[in-house]
């Protein structure tokens, strides 16, 4: 683990350049993801706003998860805008396509996004159970270190053209992918069974949501090795498929989050007026 | 100060601390839009990041494991 750590964080901040933008784009290609751009931030920016206004209906131990839920949300939104102005400049519409500009398409936001984002996707996930520091605290910790590791590695692929560099540093990265998904689904599966029956039920949806969206973003990273790093179709499926994993990944795992601590804070204040209930008996 | 120490601090104080971590990642933004941060490849950024991911681990994770 010691030896592991240096090189996922210095993984994290190795630089590349940005990839050249294809030649040509038809306009249903550069109109698709300029549509799937502009509903990423509409719906992140709905997101932030129901996420800090639903925060005051849940307990104050759930309030963190919340806002970090509205956090992730905010940010999203702010690389969302920068990435949806760097692919209005990379192209200009001319003679009924729309042709490179020469100015590099930048989704550089993508993988700074995720430094921040994931690895406090999978803590809230354990946050708003509130289970036992001596639970909770290693299972964190571990989710952590997966999570930056599952980014470090795949970055070296994501900005290389070549297929064997995409496909060994991609299939690095599904190791603590997997592993992630073994902690939420096994080790996190076993403290489940002291929580309510709802929140049960929601945490269940919850992990499936994270499996099938996370599990939607190595399916994009490859997509361009499906129908060419550089050419137009690579470049838009990579771009859809991310913006949809995202939208899904983060606005709704933050609803999915909010319903739970709804719950969970519920059935304290229950709790909390049965005590009452029984002390007043007591006198 | 001890880390029990720290601990009881951040539980005691933990809307001013949440509403200043997220503050921080409101500051981060608006600067690096006015003034960018480590060019093309955002190392700057992914640099900052880092450091407020790991401020909102902890902080998160202290909360949310209070009382146990």
């Amino acid at each position: 683990m010691k030896k592991i750590i240096p090189f996922v964080v210095g993984t994290l901040f190795i630089g590349g350049a940005a990839l050249a933008a294809p030649l040509e784009l038809s306009s249903g290609e550069f109109g698709l993801v300029y549509q799937l751009l502009s509903i990423a931030i509409a719906s992140m920016g709905a997101s932030f706003i129901f996420f800090v206004l639903g925060k005051q209906n849940l307990g104050i131990k759930y309030q963190p998860a919340m806002l970090v839920s509205a956090l992730v949300v905010a940010v999203a939104c702010y690389h969302y805008v920068r990435i949806f102005d760097s692919w209005k400049e990379a192209y200009v519409f001319a003679d009924g396509v729309y042709k490179a500009t020469g100015i590099p398409f930048n989704d550089a936001y993508r993988y700074a996004d995720w430094v921040l984002t994931v690895p406090l996707l999978l803590v809230e996930a354990v946050a708003v159970l509130a289970l036992a520091s001596s639970v909770a605290s290693g299972m964190i910790w571990r989710l952590v270190v997966a999570a930056l590791a599952m980014i470090a590695l795949g970055y070296p692929g994501e900005i290389s053209s070549d297929t064997g560099t995409r496909l060994l540093w991609g299939t690095l990265s599904t190791i603590p992918f997997l592993y992630i998904i073994y902690t939420l689904f096994v080790e996190l599966g076993k403290s489940l069974a002291t929580q309510p029956p709802r929140v049960q039920l929601l945490m269940g949806n919850l992990r499936l949501l994270l499996f099938g969206s996370w599990g939607f973003y190595p399916i994009a990273y490859l997509l361009p090795l499906i129908f060419g790093s550089l050419s137009s179709s690579g470049i838009v499926a990579l771009q859809v498929g991310y913006s949809l994993a995202d939208i899904i990944a983060k606005a709704g795992f933050g609803t999915l989050i909010y319903f739970i601590a709804l719950e969970k804070t519920k059935v304290d204040n229950e709790n909390k007026a049965k005590v009452g209930n029984l002390a007043t008996a007591g006198d | 100060m001890s880390r029990v120490a720290t601990r009881q601090y951040v539980v005691q104080h933990q809307s001013p601390i949440g509403f200043l971590l997220g503050a921080l990642v409101f500051l981060t933004i608006a600067f690096d839009y006015f003034f960018g941060f480590g060019g093309v490849n955002l190392i700057g950024l992914r640099l900052v990041y880092f450091v407020l991911m790991s401020s909102l681990v902890g902080y998160v994770y202290i909360v949310s494991t209070q009382e146990k």
